[in-house]
């Protein structure tokens, strides 16, 4: 049954990178709040720079165009 | 055992296409450290400010055309044949089209590189966007449908794998790599029918002398029904990667295979009809469809923002498995001393800034503050420049051990690569967007003006200037260290004991996942609908009043 | 399908996002009267002939009232016209509506420091207008490759006060 991750590897060579493990975090236990955290901190950078750059930067510089 | 050992057809394949990309890659990159110093007035002595646009023309087309497509064809062809784990159908079929696509760009280059050879009578200095009237050799456009036409039949290639898998597997779920292979080809032949008629039906018949005046607003409308979808083309295989490789790289697993295809879907849907926000500032098309393009532009962020969210869940998913924690404090666990990792995470951070200035451009009214101003290549050299062209490097890192079952030499040039990039990268692009703000043009050899001062906000023009130029030439070094690193494993690179090439399962996989999703033929059909709404009635009415009428004189260059 | 719920918290912020963006632009265009060139869009002139036919046959300043003037330029390899050698002189204060087209390849038209910005097509009008508020000098740039000589391509508008605007030259109507 072809799956993303067909077995031609061999197992052992994964073992380099699995030696840094600690722990193995399945579905039900994950929560991202690391995820949460960056991107609420992007969404209120986003919002505070366009609104700069909109209100500050363009609409109060004259002239524009206006028709 | 690894990719090489199983597919060695494939491999061949893949190799071939790396090839032409890295060697486009470096041609281009040096054009663009000409173009750094030259217009910043740091050093002219490579080109005249007139060969100027015949090295900015070879840069575009070199990078944003050639090197993205033959990379993401080797990509792709890696992708597919791993996962439905077939050597591809024919050979004489894949060879054929590799080999159209190399004559399609040797033709397209012999015409732009011809103008810097004095007396040779070939140029096409008409850059990469080559709107009429002005007038490139007809091999330009020749070659450049050559290489388009040569992608579709990469396409086929892979859709007649596709084909024969399903046939071997009635009931099984489109495995997730070939599902982004066939969701950014299905997005390709669509946007790319545009570029393809613009050239066939307009350019090629014009270049000639068949025709001989121009209308330019409908090659110009038809270019752009291509050139936003196109971005898109590049930026789908580095969420590809991201999706698919980066949480494996991270140290953990993808979180959910159902949102990575509801965002293929996405783009699949809105890439090609919101193309008009590239001509916000033109005359000739109505307000109505800038309008529909805004808020499809828009409403594209989404699937965009999705991706950050799961890309890095997957990362952190990675951080914690490898002893993370915190609010933010994770990220320090991540294999920050891994090329591979770090070239595709710090291209994901640079893509969020590029982001940002992309929400602007699409943003209507204040993208009259930056149109066509140093601001928008400042946004797009933090995109397809950095999100697409270094998660392109870096994941080179972790492929050609696989393509070529020889370990990676100089690992740790492979490693100062990706940061130098990012440096180099941050220099340059902060300082365009700023002199674009202050209304420096961009596309232009000489932007200083008599008699035209410039407002800047905060900093100088010199300092901007000098950040441009040093930040070109950090860059290039960057560009240098990749090729050696490549080079150097593919020539002398030593038998490699065992090659890393395994990907886990996603958290979430294809069991959780809809089967909706991939019911191919609705969602081309919603495209295709999405894409005669915007694109019918304004091609319509520039094509009834004669394809070439009102026409222009050619101006050749 | 599992959605977990910070990825649904997120997905709405960034609806709420998207909405505030387009609600932004709208408020904008309507309510700030910041808006794009081409908004009335029209007839299609031919390149071939549009400088032998008015109103581009004399390019320059028309009064249209006291408080509105329009300009009629053309952008050429590589000058504009009016713009270039002379520079286009109008009041402060006035409304100025510019149409603009090309007889021979696309060209751009920037005023940096403002945002006046708009494309220059040949077979199109463009048209768009605005106000400058106070007397000063300002440059114009093109800003979309026109050729080996682009980067030459420059003009000059000067504001002055009303009362110092000659009207003298102006093309009659």
């Amino acid at each position: 049954m072809p799956t993303d991750n067909p077995t031609t590897s061999d197992e052992a060579s994964t073992s380099r990178a699995d030696s840094e493990k600690v722990r193995e975090i399945s579905l039900d236990e994950f929560e991202p709040y690391g995820t949460l955290a960056v991107t609420g901190a992007y969404f209120v950078l986003l919002l505070v720079l366009y609104a700069l750059l909109y209100f500050v930067e363009f609409a109060a510089k004259a002239p524009h165009i206006i028709e | 055992m690894t990719f090489v050992n199983h597919y060695p057809k494939a491999a061949r394949i893949v190799k071939a296409n790396f090839i032409v990309a890295f060697v486009a890659l470096g041609i281009g990159g040096f054009f663009g450290l000409i173009q750094a110093l030259h217009r910043t007035d740091v050093f002219r002595g490579f080109v005249s400010s007139v060969e100027y646009y015949d090295v900015l023309t070879g840069h575009g087309v070199l990078l944003a055309l050639v090197f993205t497509t033959f990379f993401i064809v080797g990509l792709y062809q890696w992708g597919i044949t791993r996962t439905l784990e077939r050597e591809p159908e024919n050979l004489t079929f894949s060879w054929t089209w590799f080999g159209m696509m190399v004559v399609g760009t040797l033709m397209a280059v012999i015409a732009i590189l011809g103008g810097l050879v004095p007396g040779s009578g070939i140029s096409a200095a008409v850059l990469y966007t080559f709107y009429p009237p002005l007038q490139g050799h007809p091999l330009f456009y020749i070659g450049l449908v050559l290489l388009v036409v040569g992608s579709w039949m990469a396409g086929g290639d892979w859709f007649w794998s596709y084909r024969k898998w399903r046939a071997d597997n009635p009931d099984a779920r489109i495995p997730l790599q070939t599902y982004m292979v066939i969701f950014t080809w299905l997005m390709w032949y669509i946007c790319s029918l545009g570029v393809a008629l613009e050239a066939l039906v307009l350019l090629i018949p014009w270049s000639l002398g068949i025709v001989e005046k121009i209308d330019p607003l409908l090659p110009r409308t038809l270019f752009w029904y291509f050139g936003h979808a196109v971005v898109y083309f590049w930026l789908l295989p580095a969420y590809f990667v991201w999706y698919s490789i980066l949480p494996k790289l991270s140290g953990g697993r993808l979180f959910s295979d159902s949102l990575t295809r509801i965002v293929f879907i996405f783009f699949l849907l809105l890439s090609t009809p919101i193309g008009y926000h590239h001509q916000y500032a033109d005359p000739g098309i109505s307000l109505v469809y800038k309008m529909w393009a805004l808020i499809m532009t828009l409403v594209i962020l989404l699937p965009s923002l999705m991706t950050a969210f799961t890309v890095i869940s997957s990362m952190e998913h990675g951080a914690r498995q490898r002893g993370g924690s915190g609010y933010f404090a994770w990220m320090g666990a991540l294999p920050w001393g891994r090329p591979a990792f770090v070239g595709c995470a710090l291209a994901g951070i640079m893509f969020a800034a590029g982001g940002f200035s992309g929400m602007i451009n699409a943003s209507l009214n204040i993208d009259m503050l930056v149109h066509n101003t140093a601001w928008i290549p400042g946004h797009f050299h933090l995109t397809v420049g950095t999100a697409t062209a270094l998660t392109f490097m870096a994941i080179t890192y972790w492929l050609l051990p696989q393509l070529t079952g020889k370990e990676l030499k100089f690992k740790s040039l492979a490693l100062a690569q990706p940061y130098t990039w990012f440096i180099g990268m941050t220099l340059m692009s902060n300082a365009l967007h700023r002199q674009g703000l202050a209304g420096v043009p961009r596309r232009v050899s000489e932007p200083q003006y008599a008699g035209i001062d410039y407002e800047v906000p905060f900093g100088t023009m010199a300092e901007m200037d000098w950040q441009v130029a040093i930040g070109g030439v950090i860059l290039f070094v960057g560009l240098i260290l990749f090729l050696v690193v490549i080079a150097g494993t593919w020539w002398a690179g030593s038998a490699a004991a065992e090659v890393d090439d395994h990907i886990p399962p996603p958290l979430s996989g294809p069991e959780h996942s809809p089967r909706i999703l991939d019911n191919l033929k609705l969602w081309i059909g919603v495209a295709v609908v999405l894409v005669l709404i915007a694109y019918s009635v304004p091609l319509a009415e520039m094509v009834m009043d004669g394809l070439f009428s009102p026409g222009a004189l050619p101006a050749p260059v | 399908m599992h959605v977990h719920r910070f990825e649904k918290l997120w997905i709405g912020l960034s609806l709420f996002l998207i909405a505030a963006f387009i609600g932004i632009v709208l408020f904008g265009f309507t309510v700030m009267d910041l808006k794009v060139p081409g908004v009335e869009t029209g007839e299609t002139v031919d390149p071939m002939t549009v400088m032998t036919e008015e109103p581009f046959s004399q390019p320059g300043v028309r009064k249209v009232s006291d408080d509105h003037y329009e300009v009629y330029m053309l952008a050429q390899q590589f000058l504009f016209r009016p713009g270039t050698g002379q520079p286009l002189t109008l009041p402060a204060g006035a409304k100025i509506t510019f149409h603009m087209t090309s007889p021979d390849v696309i060209h751009g038209f920037e005023v940096p420091g403002t945002s006046l910005n708009s494309m220059v097509i040949p077979g199109q009008i463009a048209t768009f207008a605005t106000r400058f508020p106070e007397p000063g000098s300002y440059g114009i740039i093109c800003h979309e490759y026109c050729g080996s000589a682009h980067h030459n391509m420059q003009g000059e508008i000067e504001i002055v006060p009303p009362s110092e605007f000659d009207e003298s030259n102006l093309i009659s109507q």
